[in-house]
C-alpha cells in the first residue's frame, strides 16, 4: 500500500532509539508491513458494495423524510404559537361592570325623607297616629261608658305594633 | 527529481480538494457523494474488518454498518484528516461488535450451564469457513490489540501522531508495540 500521509518514520524512531536501533526498527517495520502488501486482503464483493450504496441512499431517504416531516411539525408549531400570541394579544379585555344589588330599593336610599317613602313606615306611621288620636281621645273623656274596655284593647294593639317593628 | 516530486505534491492536493467537494457533496445529502466515498474507502476498510476478523460475511455486515453510520454521522464531521474519523467509526464499530460478541457468549454460557448440558460440538471460529490466508493465520496468533494496531496503520495510513490520538496513548507506546508486532509477524511468517 501506497505510504503518503505518514512522517519520517527514520525521525520519528531517533526520537525514542539511539540511530543505530532506530534505523533497525525502521527496517523491521518496512518489511513487517511488506509482508501485508504481499499478501492483500481480499475486496468486497461488487454485490456487497451495491448493496451498500442502496442502504445508504434509503438511509439518506429516511433521513430526508425525518428532516422534512420535522420542518412541516416545526413550521405548524409555529403557526399555532403566532396566532396564539396573537390571539392573547388582542389589548386588555374590556373591565367588567360590577352590579351591585342594593338591600334596599334605590327610591328609599336615596330618600330623604324616609317615614313617608317606605310603605311599611307609613303604615306604622299611620297607626301610631291613629292610636295617638285614640290616647288623646280618652284622655279627654270622649269614650263610652265602659271605657276600660278601649284602654286594654289599645294596649294590646301597642304591643302588637312594637312586637312587629321588633321583627323588622 | 524536483519535478517528480511536485507532480506526487500536487496529485495528492487534487486528490484533497476532490475528496473536500465529495464531502461536502455528502454533508448535503448527496447520494452519489456517498457512492463515491464507498468506491474510495470500501477495500481499505474491508481489508481492515477482515483482517481483525477473519470473516467474509462478518466483514460485510461490519463494512455496511460503517457506510450506514457515516450517513448519519457526516454532520459531526468538522474537517481534519478524513481517513482519522472515518477508522475511528470503523474502530468504534469492531469494538461494539467485540462487545457484543462477549455478550452473546456470556449469554451462551449461562444458559448451557442453566440446562447443563454439554455443547454438541465445539463453537465455530470465525474463521472456519473462510479460506485462509497464511498470514491471516498468522496475524490470529498475535495479540488483540497489537494486531487491531497494526491493522489500524496498515490501512488508515495515518502518521502515528493521530493513531496514537485515536488510541488514547503515548507516540512512543504505539511505535513500540508495532514495531515488536511487525517484528513477531515477519518471524512467524518465516518460521
Amino acid at each position: 500500500m501506497e505510504d503518503q500521509t505518514r512522517e519520517n518514520l527514520n525521525h520519528l524512531l531517533r526520537q525514542y532509539l539511539d540511530p543505530t536501533h532506530a534505523e533497525a526498527a525502521a527496517r523491521d517495520i518496512r518489511t513487517g508491513e511488506r509482508l501485508l502488501d504481499l499478501y492483500p486482503a481480499p475486496t468486497p464483493s461488487p454485490e456487497i458494495v451495491a448493496r451498500i450504496k442502496a442502504e445508504m441512499a434509503t438511509s439518506l431517504a429516511r433521513r430526508h423524510r425525518i428532516a422534512l416531516t420535522f420542518r412541516r411539525s416545526l413550521a405548524a408549531a409555529a403557526v399555532i404559537a403566532f396566532a396564539l400570541i396573537g390571539l392573547l394579544n388582542r389589548g386588555p379585555a374590556n373591565p367588567t361592570n360590577v352590579s351591585q344589588a342594593g338591600i334596599l330599593p334605590a327610591a328609599i336610599w336615596d330618600s330623604k325623607d324616609m317615614a313617608s317613602d317606605d310603605p311599611d313606615l307609613v303604615y306604622f306611621t299611620g297607626e301610631v297616629h291613629r292610636i295617638e288620636a285614640q290616647l288623646q281621645a280618652l284622655e279627654a273623656g270622649e269614650d263610652d261608658a265602659a271605657g276600660n274596655g278601649s284602654v286594654d284593647e289599645l294596649e294590646t294593639e301597642l304591643r302588637q305594633i312594637e312586637t312587629e317593628l321588633g321583627k323588622g | 527529481m524536483s519535478t517528480v516530486f511536485s507532480l506526487v505534491k500536487k496529485q495528492q492536493m487534487d486528490s484533497s480538494v476532490e475528496l473536500a467537494r465529495i464531502i461536502a457533496g455528502c454533508k448535503s445529502g448527496d447520494a452519489d457523494c456517498f457512492a463515491r466515498i464507498v468506491e474510495l474507502y470500501a477495500g481499505r476498510c474491508y481489508g481492515y474488518f477482515y483482517r481483525l476478523t477473519g470473516d467474509r460475511n462478518l466483514s460485510d455486515e461490519l463494512l455496511s454498518e460503517l457506510f450506514v453510520r457515516l450517513v448519519q454521522k457526516i454532520g459531526s464531521y468538522k474537517g481534519g484528516t478524513f481517513e482519522s474519523w472515518l477508522f475511528r467509526i470503523a474502530l468504534n464499530i469492531f469494538h461494539d461488535h467485540l462487545r457484543g460478541k462477549q455478550r452473546r457468549k456470556k449469554l451462551l454460557d449461562a444458559r448451557r450451564t442453566e440446562l447443563e448440558l454439554e455443547p454438541d460440538e465445539a463453537p465455530r471460529s470465525d474463521a472456519s469457513d473462510e479460506q485462509v490466508d497464511r498470514l491471516q493465520v498468522q496475524l490470529s496468533r498475535l495479540d488483540a490489540d497489537t494486531r487491531e494496531l497494526i491493522m489500524l496503520r496498515y490501512y488508515s495510513q495515518l502518521s502515528f501522531k493521530k493513531i496514537a490520538e485515536m488510541r488514547r496513548e503515548p507516540i512512543g507506546t504505539a511505535l513500540s508495540k508495532l514495531h515488536r508486532g511487525l517484528k513477531k509477524l515477519r518471524e512467524l511468517m518465516e518460521g
